[in-house]
């Protein structure tokens, strides 16, 4: 099963006005050319991806947060399922997509790829949902599943190594986030960037 | 640790409109924990380490929260990579509050790393910061800092010298 086609599988369920923390590499690349646009939250913080979600979840409790993490962005922060499992954001939907492997960097073993199995920590984390999708069929079913259900969802899709040949981004990290939180402050009606005394005036 | 400490550190979430805490407990502000965790102005997560606590906070922020992470001093070194990351690659921004163990007169042989390695964990990662001496500046420092968070983009951090636990 080939990363992207998870994702176009995934991208009819987005919508404008969901928020999605993409985490780096092939995946950011895949998502932003199959559906670009300025509610993605790209970051290259590896172990910082699920928490960011989390937070963000938690001050948009409105809205649908989807989150694109990746095995060795969330093996760096295995702790971060434990609060997860304890805060269970209803409006969160993780999807872990899991390479076995470090393949930016070209390393094509990480503990995945042992005997460590991410939706196992996860139920054992206190999210009894938390399930894993080996074939595009069954990644199309829990799509549809989770993004119409009304729980904290958290999907393991095993996917092949290889980053499918879409063009590179061209923005940075700060780039990206006032692109996310301009988007923000326009959705919610908010001002999040004005400096302290202006937000109070 | 008195309650004009925790009053004072309360007061100054409250003053910088804070409505959204992650932490790590730790035994100096144990009753600043007590506080948060029962006042309902805060929503307050409980994170497994300072790098996710202040990744929970930088994703709060961005969706339009005002964050605070309170922790331990030690807790900067676990979250150099996270703080480093988020700070400085994305400008995605944290208010850090931590007492200053291993001060001048910690009488605790493990707290000495974390005054040692403090300051230039913060210098190293251009963080600004305070250390406050007396509890009638806990408040307005706490304000201040969200200010310079506010204009910089960066994480602040306010650090309560062993002086106003006395």
């Amino acid at each position: 099963m080939n990363r992207i086609d998870c994702l176009r599988a995934l991208a009819p369920y987005v919508t404008d006005e969901d928020y999605v923390v993409i985490s780096l590499g092939g995946t950011a690349l895949e998502w932003n050319a199959v559906r670009p646009g300025d509610n993605n939250l790209y970051l290259v913080a590896m172990g910082s991806n699920t928490p960011v979600a989390l937070g963000l979840a938690l001050a948009a409790k409105h809205r649908r947060v989807i989150l694109l993490e990746t095995d060795g962005a969330l093996l760096l922060s295995l702790g971060a399922l434990a609060t997860l499992g304890n805060v269970a954001p209803p409006n969160l939907r993780a999807f872990v997509f899991d390479n076995e492997g470090y393949e930016r960097v070209r390393h094509d073993i990480s503990a995945t790829k042992g005997k460590t199995d991410l939706a196992q920590v996860a139920q054992a984390c206190g999210i009894p949902q938390a399930t894993t999708v080996r074939t595009i069929e069954a990644f199309a079913d829990a799509a549809r599943t989770t993004m119409g259900g009304s729980d904290l969802s958290f999907t393991v899709v095993k996917v092949e190594p290889g980053i499918a040949d879409v063009p590179g981004r061209k923005s940075d990290g700060l780039e990206d986030k006032y692109r996310f939180v301009r988007y923000v402050e326009r959705l919610e009606g908010v001002s999040i960037l004005s400096t302290y005394r202006a937000r109070l005036e | 640790m008195s309650q004009a400490l925790t009053d004072a550190v309360i007061s100054g979430l409250k003053e910088a409109r804070i409505d959204f805490i992650s932490y790590l407990p730790e035994s100096k502000l144990h009753d600043v924990y007590d506080a948060v965790l029962a006042d309902e102005d805060f929503e307050v997560v409980l994170g497994t380490n300072e790098g996710e606590c202040a990744s929970i906070c930088a994703g709060a922020w961005a969706g339009g929260r005002r964050a605070a992470l309170i922790m331990e001093n030690s807790g900067l070194r676990v979250a150099a990579e996270a703080l480093s990351r988020l700070g400085l690659g994305h400008g995605l921004p944290v208010l850090m509050i931590m007492p200053f163990r291993g001060d001048i007169g910690d009488v605790d042989w493990w707290a000495q790393p974390h005054g040692i390695t403090l300051i230039p964990f913060l210098d190293g990662m251009r963080i600004p910061y305070r250390v406050v001496d007396k509890v009638e500046d806990v408040a307005p420092a706490i304000t201040a800092a969200y200010e310079t968070l506010g204009a910089s983009k960066h994480h602040v951090a306010v650090i309560l010298s062993l002086r106003v636990f006395e």
